[in-house]
């Protein structure tokens, strides 16, 4: 998450970087912002506006 | 292409977009409230990183001091692995004074609750220009899950009502047309307010009222026909249509 939001390094170039496949880094990032989405106490939007 | 499909692009880089998202975002309100709740956490990591970093360096020693002797024994005598790039332990580190430093700015530096409505608003500009009454199940449907009832007929004309996520709750989101223009309110069933406060932040101008252990919120935008008094008598109608009760 680091790299891709302050470093602004693509998926394919994280992959590249960590020695990933593209999808083991997106699967890596969905999860890794759904940790900080509870840290920070925002849910899912799923179903709802924001 | 569902939903589930569309939210794990999303929420594996919210910046990114094809044609397929963007045809699935125009017809799904899900998604793109996903999209944009996944981008506003994004921007919420970028600001956590500026924080000074003296909280965050104190943090991450608490962290450290916390772990097992043993365990961090091993991490210092542990061999430094090969080829892996400097640049890449550097970003773990930050990675850590990241999640370490959004807990702190979250449990910190919660924004006042006027500021919270207002900057809410910049995420439903659109909300402002509806015009048609929403029909009464939809209306029924957002409230329900927050635990309100509304009357209808005393609190106005409700041209807007969505259900959204606010300080850790779905809050109902409503717009009201008054004879000066179209009228925010936001019902915070478990926000706290001691007095009437009237707040000018933004280009809008509110008022935050306490009802029933909780508040209601309702602003107009400066530029509009609705003075201080419209916007008094507004927020009047609402609260005595307004009822916390109903079982959520």
């Amino acid at each position: 998450v680091v790299m891709q939001v302050l470093g602004g390094f693509s998926t394919q170039e994280i992959a590249t970087e960590m020695n990933l496949t593209q999808q083991a880094v997106l699967t890596r990032l969905f999860r890794a912002r759904g940790k900080l989405r509870e840290i920070c106490g925002v849910a899912a939007a799923a179903g709802d506006a924001p | 292409v569902n939903c589930e499909a569309m939210q794990l692009q999303i929420g594996a880089d919210p910046q990114a977009s094809n044609d397929a998202l963007e045809a699935h975002l125009l017809a799904c309100a899900r998604c793109t409230a996903f999209r944009r709740e996944t981008r506003a956490l994004d921007g919420q990591i970028r600001r956590a990183l500026e924080l000074p970093l003296e909280p965050l360096r104190s943090a991450s020693n608490v962290v450290e001091l916390r772990r097992p002797a043993a365990e961090s024994a091993q991490i210092a005598t542990a061999p430094r692995r090969e080829g892996r790039p400097r640049a890449w332990a550097l970003a773990a580190s930050v990675a850590l004074a990241v999640t370490i430093g959004l807990v702190f700015w979250s449990t910190q530096s919660q924004p006042a609750l006027a500021t919270a409505v207002v900057e809410h608003m910049a995420l439903e500009p659109d909300s402002w220009n509806q015009h048609a009454p929403v029909p009464q199940s939809a209306l029924d449907l957002v409230l329900r899950r927050s635990g309100v009832r509304l009357d209808r007929a005393t609190a106005g004309e409700v041209v807007y009502a969505y259900s959204c996520w606010f300080r850790g709750r779905y809050v109902p989101h409503l717009v009201v047309q008054t004879s000066g223009g179209p009228v925010t309110v936001l019902v915070l069933r478990d926000e706290a307010v001691t007095r009437e406060q009237r707040f000018e932040e933004s280009g809008y101008t509110g008022l935050l009222l306490p009802v029933q252990g909780g508040a209601l919120a309702v602003l107009a935008r400066e530029q509009s026909a609705i003075d201080a008094a419209a916007l008094n008598e507004a927020a009047q109608r609402v609260l005595q249509a307004v009822d916390f009760d109903a079982p959520s």
